[in-house]
């Protein structure tokens, strides 16, 4: 688990910290440290009592929860929030959160949150994003994936002032899956960076990694997603795409893909993208007689509509939807 | 009437049209033929306002309405269609959406109510009907996964919904089986009207068995070389372009 505290941050690694100047974003703000506190929908019979700062939450066997639980953070202005989220999702349990990230002024909330899925269970983790311009937010995940066990995150960062949101995913079970997917919008003088690395340990696994980005006016975007597929991990498939529309001759997005394998059998693709609205299917609507902005509107609808299509949870997408649309405008 | 005068353009300075005259008549269809490299394309993206196709000279006006100063969507609202050689896949665009917006962006650019959203499937049924296009078809996203044949028939679908006064047909027989090409010659067929004409710009005399014109001209180096009736055409397919060029 990262350690991310104040007085740590001097010990980060360079190289994975290259594309993200956490102190500089930090210098700017002025926090003190206060209690992260959470609100819940739908999570009460499943809390486990713990200390302060952490939020505990066991899914028991074979449950299976199909109202997805909700959990809000909101940040307050000046101050500091180190959180740990734990979420054990037990054996054939199957459980849908939808966590929500808002707040105003600036602050810095850091969170660690570990999830644990065992074997043939299912978790389905949404992340909705609409922090302060002025805030720093850096969230770590870590997933732990027991044998035949299914993941789905999609996040969606209609960022923060700077952002850091790390996927670890360990497949550490035969034939578990992984399937990630995330859209960050950014505007101003944003950093949006999302870091992502896949750990196939054990055989038969399947990943994928699926991150769009948009970037108006100054901002910058980062993505780096690794796939490490160890020796024993035979007839793993791994996936990663990144595409990134650059809507302004000033944003920037820096993306570094890795492939990382040491087993002979297994199926590991990645690519990426980064460039303008094409010139050709603008012109194509415009000669239809949509004016050029209803064009962009369109094309860039479509560009975000590919994220949300891998949400199957329709409350989910439903609002998701909405949320993005009211970036768009 | 569409009325081109004396239009030169160039792309990345290189000029490819030398002083174009052309004049089409509401009701008439009147084709281009010509060489590889004569300026057929060239024409259709500068009548309908492709970036990077510069005018240096010339005009084109539709009904009195100057189109080269005109956006590509205010052409199209001005009565200008081009059917794409190649339509565009895009993904994530819905075809009924799509269609809608286009008809809405031209109604509104004429000062007229969006349609409401029953008369609009209506109206939409019954010209898919016309061309036998598939309901399934317009779930779809624009282009994306269509076969050539479907490819064409969805651009005269378009013309069939906006309804335009002028139409360009920029090498439609491309890449069409002889049944695609009847189809799609059919659904144009249809739409001749005596408010409505045509270019149709075409490689090859065959498409004109079908979209029969009432006039033919010859595009070699940037202009218009030569004009005739449709006998024209057959003339060319039979001896070459060589002679005309020459």
């Amino acid at each position: 688990m990262q350690n991310l505290l104040p007085d740590k941050i001097e010990t980060l690694d360079r190289e994975h910290w290259k594309y993200s100047n956490i102190k500089a974003a930090l210098k700017k703000i002025e926090t003190i440290e206060a209690t992260a506190v959470w609100e819940m929908t739908g999570a009460f019979d499943y809390l486990v009592p713990s200390g302060e700062n952490i939020l505990h939450i066991n899914v028991p066997k074979n449950k299976q929860i199909d109202l997805p639980i909700e959990l809000t953070f909101k940040g307050q202005d000046g101050k500091r929030y180190m959180g740990q989220v734990i979420i054990e999702v037990e054996q054939g349990a199957s459980v849908k959160f939808i966590e929500r990230q808002t707040g105003a002024g600036a602050y810095w909330k850091n969170l660690n949150v570990s999830i644990s899925v065992s074997k043939n269970a299912s978790v389905e983790f949404y992340r909705l994003c609409e922090e302060d311009p002025f805030c720093v937010v850096t969230e770590f995940m870590t997933i732990d994936l027991e044998r035949d066990s299914r993941f789905r995150a999609c996040a969606i960062n209609g960022c923060s002032g700077f952002g850091r949101n790390e996927f670890t995913v360990n497949i550490d079970g035969e034939n578990a899956e992984a399937d990630l997917s995330g859209l960050a919008l950014l505007r101003g003088k944003q950093h949006g960076d999302t870091t992502v690395c896949v750990n196939h340990i054990k055989p038969h696994g399947r990943s994928s990694q699926f991150f769009k980005t948009i970037l108006k006016d100054q901002s910058r975007g980062v993505y780096q997603g690794k796939i490490h597929v160890f020796k024993d991990a035979q007839k793993t498939d791994g996936y990663q795409l990144s595409n990134n529309l650059l809507l302004s001759q000033q944003a920037e997005m820096d993306i570094k893909p890795e492939l990382e394998i040491y087993a002979d059998d297994v199926k590991c693709s990645h690519g990426s993208t980064t460039g303008e609205l094409d010139e050709t299917p603008m012109f194509y609507l415009r000669s239809r007689g949509i004016p050029e902005d209803k064009a962009r509107q369109l094309l860039i609808e479509a560009f975000v509509g590919e994220v949300l299509e891998k949400i199957p949870c329709e409350k989910v997408r439903t609002m998701f939807d909405e949320r993005v649309k009211l970036w768009l405008k | 009437m569409l009325k081109i005068k004396n239009l030169t353009a160039e792309i990345d300075g290189k000029q490819i049209l030398n002083g174009l005259d052309l004049e089409i008549p509401s009701g008439e269809v009147h084709a281009i033929m010509g060489p590889n490299g004569a300026g057929k394309s060239t024409l259709s993206y500068v009548l309908s306002g492709r970036d990077g196709y510069e005018v240096t000279g010339g005009s084109a006006e539709l009904d009195g309405v100057d189109l080269l100063s005109l956006d590509p969507n205010e052409r199209a609202a001005a009565g200008l269609f081009l059917a794409f050689q190649y339509p565009v896949e895009i993904p994530g665009v819905q075809m009924t959406n799509f269609l809608k917006t286009a008809l809405n962006s031209i109604r509104k650019a004429k000062g007229q109510d969006e349609i409401e959203a029953l008369d609009f499937l209506k109206l939409l049924k019954a010209k898919q009907k016309d061309l036998g296009v598939a309901d399934e078809m317009l779930k779809r996203a624009v282009n994306v996964g269509f076969s050539g044949g479907e490819k064409k028939r969805n651009e005269v679908l378009q013309m069939a919904m906006l309804e335009p006064k002028f139409c360009i047909l920029d090498e439609t027989d491309s890449g069409l089986d002889i049944d695609a090409l009847k189809v799609v010659a059919d659904g144009v067929n249809r739409l001749r009207a005596k408010d409505r004409s045509f270019l149709v710009i075409t490689h090859y005399q065959r498409l004109l068995d079908y979209i029969v014109p009432d006039v033919v001209h010859v595009l070699a180096g940037g202009k218009i070389v030569k004009t005739g009736g449709p006998e024209l055409a057959k003339e060319l397919e039979a001896k070459g372009y060589a002679e005309l060029v020459a």
